[in-house]
């Protein structure tokens, strides 16, 4: 049996007035509508409706008939545009230059559509700054500079033990000491040695200077005392800069001399106390007020020199009244207070 | 790459580059957005991108951002923002390129963006065909409506002047 039902039988009639149907099923359609007379109305009111067009002449016709040349009045912006773009062909161009002498009326559409060429505008991009990064410098580490640095300081290394073999005993009578300023005493009650944690610096021949640090605290006995004596009065340059200076040549061949002649005078057992005597170890007094030997005075130092001899001219100055200060002074006060209690 | 190359491209390309955003989003804080994003992204990719097509890369990654942030705006209403009189055709223009920059904001954005990428950068069609993502068939066919619609402007304006 057919697909043609009382429900899609006018989508084949629609078909079947247009053509679309085929022999087999216009025979059903047929068959369909001798069964069903009654929908053969419709079959007759299609036939009606059916529209027929007017005769016409189309306006025109030979200018739109353009087959046998490539541009033409449909086409031709696409062609000024192409132009414009620079991509037609050589050929095109010429053919579209003659387009337009044929029709001059579209020779200033051609010029307008180039004037919808933008040109570019000058823009400054003002945080630019912003935008650019910092470079980063690397140094490159390669093995031969490596080797290089590890050589030189294997040689500054060793060059440094070669001068300490070359010179196991530092000849204290061949180095250039520079001594401060030394003042003079009244009394000499006991030998105190008051280089203590202070750095003495030794200036020697062809060689930089030395820093030792003595912490001993040597006290020599009774017949030391002639010795040291003479130790002390060697002759030392009086020295305005407290860092050191070196000593005058003639100055040491003097005191070399002065030296040997002490050696002699010196008993063996005593040799070490004066050699440290010899060689810028400071002897003081319990009377003394000023740290005479210093090398290298620090701020410290200085300061408290300073103080002790404010005050010390101020007592002085002040007589009875400056001992009478001290001595109502707060820390006075304080320490006779704590002793009552 | 090194920095120094990296600091030559900003060098090189920042000011077009900000001229295109410019151009397209009409916004002077959100070009300098733009260009500053575009220019980070550039610099974390730096190693992947290819030298020879550096300039490239810096369009292509300021149009998408362009065109997000165009979306999101329109998204947002601000569509309903633009007036009549933006429409109208204006005869107060004294200048030709005035009136086709003019001309240019009405212009769709992706036409808008194919042409300023031809015209200012003088790229071809198959670079913006890379940049935008288009099919170069594609590019030709807004460039080539663009046109007309420039052309139909300025003959307009001419017709009221």
């Amino acid at each position: 049996m057919s697909g043609i039902t009382r429900y899609n039988y006018e989508a084949y009639l629609l078909d079947y007035l247009e053509q679309n149907l085929s022999a087999e099923q216009i025979l059903e359609l047929t068959l369909f509508f001798e069964i069903h007379p009654e929908l053969s109305e419709d079959l007759e009111a299609f036939e009606i409706h059916e529209l027929i067009p007017p005769k016409m002449e189309l306006m025109n016709k030979t200018e739109l008939k353009n087959e046998e040349e490539l541009i033409s009045l449909f086409n031709y912006e696409d062609f000024l545009i192409a132009e414009i773009e620079a991509l037609n062909p050589a050929e095109t161009s010429k053919e579209l230059l003659l387009f337009l002498k044929k029709n001059p009326r579209l020779y200033k559409e051609y010029v307008t559509y180039q004037q919808t060429k933008l040109l570019a505008s000058t823009v400054f991009f003002e945080a630019k700054e912003t935008l650019f990064k910092k470079e980063r410098k690397v140094i490159p580490l390669y093995w031969w500079s490596s080797v290089a640095a590890a050589t030189l300081v294997a040689f500054f290394w060793l060059q440094g033990r070669n001068d300490v073999v070359e010179n196991p005993y530092i000849s204290f009578a061949n180095m250039e000491v520079a001594l401060p300023e030394i003042e003079q005493k009244e009394t000499l009650k006991s030998a105190r040695i008051e280089s203590e944690n202070k750095e003495i610096t030794f200036a020697k021949k062809h060689s930089p200077p030395v820093a030792i640090a003595l912490k001993k605290k040597i006290v020599p006995s009774a017949p030391e005392k002639g010795l040291k004596e003479k130790a002390l009065e060697e002759p030392v340059p009086n020295q305005q800069d407290i860092t050191g200076v070196l000593l005058a040549e003639a100055s040491i061949e003097k005191k070399n001399e002065e030296d040997a002649i002490s050696k002699e005078l010196i008993p063996e057992d005593q040799e070490d106390a004066v050699l440290l005597a010899e060689n810028n170890v400071v002897i003081t007094y319990e009377d003394e007020v000023s740290v005479p030997v210093k090398k290298k005075m620090t701020k410290l130092t200085m300061i408290r020199k300073v103080i002790k001899q404010q005050v010390k001219a101020k007592l002085f100055d002040r007589g009875r009244e400056g001992i009478l200060l001290v001595v109502n002074s707060k820390p006075a006060n304080f320490i006779r207070g704590k002793n009552k209690k | 790459m090194t920095v120094s190359e990296y600091n030559h491209s900003v060098e090189c390309y920042s000011d077009n580059l900000y001229r295109f955003v410019l151009k397209n989003c009409k916004d002077i804080n959100k070009a300098k957005d733009i260009v500053q994003d575009t220019f980070l992204k550039f610099w974390e990719k730096r190693d992947t991108v290819d030298p020879l097509k550096i300039k490239s890369y810096l369009f292509t990654t300021a149009y998408h951002t362009l065109i997000d942030v165009v979306r999101r705006e329109k998204k947002q209403g601000s569509f309903s923002e633009v007036t009549e009189e933006s429409y109208s055709i204006s005869s107060e223009y004294s200048d030709l390129q005035e009136v086709l920059h003019q001309a240019l904001d009405k212009l769709p954005d992706d036409q808008k963006a194919v042409i300023l990428l031809r015209d200012y950068e003088g790229y071809a069609y198959h670079e913006i065909s890379e940049i935008t993502g288009m099919t170069e068939s594609q590019v030709k066919v807004y460039i080539f409506r663009g046109r007309k619609f420039l052309k139909n402007y300025l003959v307009s304006v001419e017709a009221i002047i």
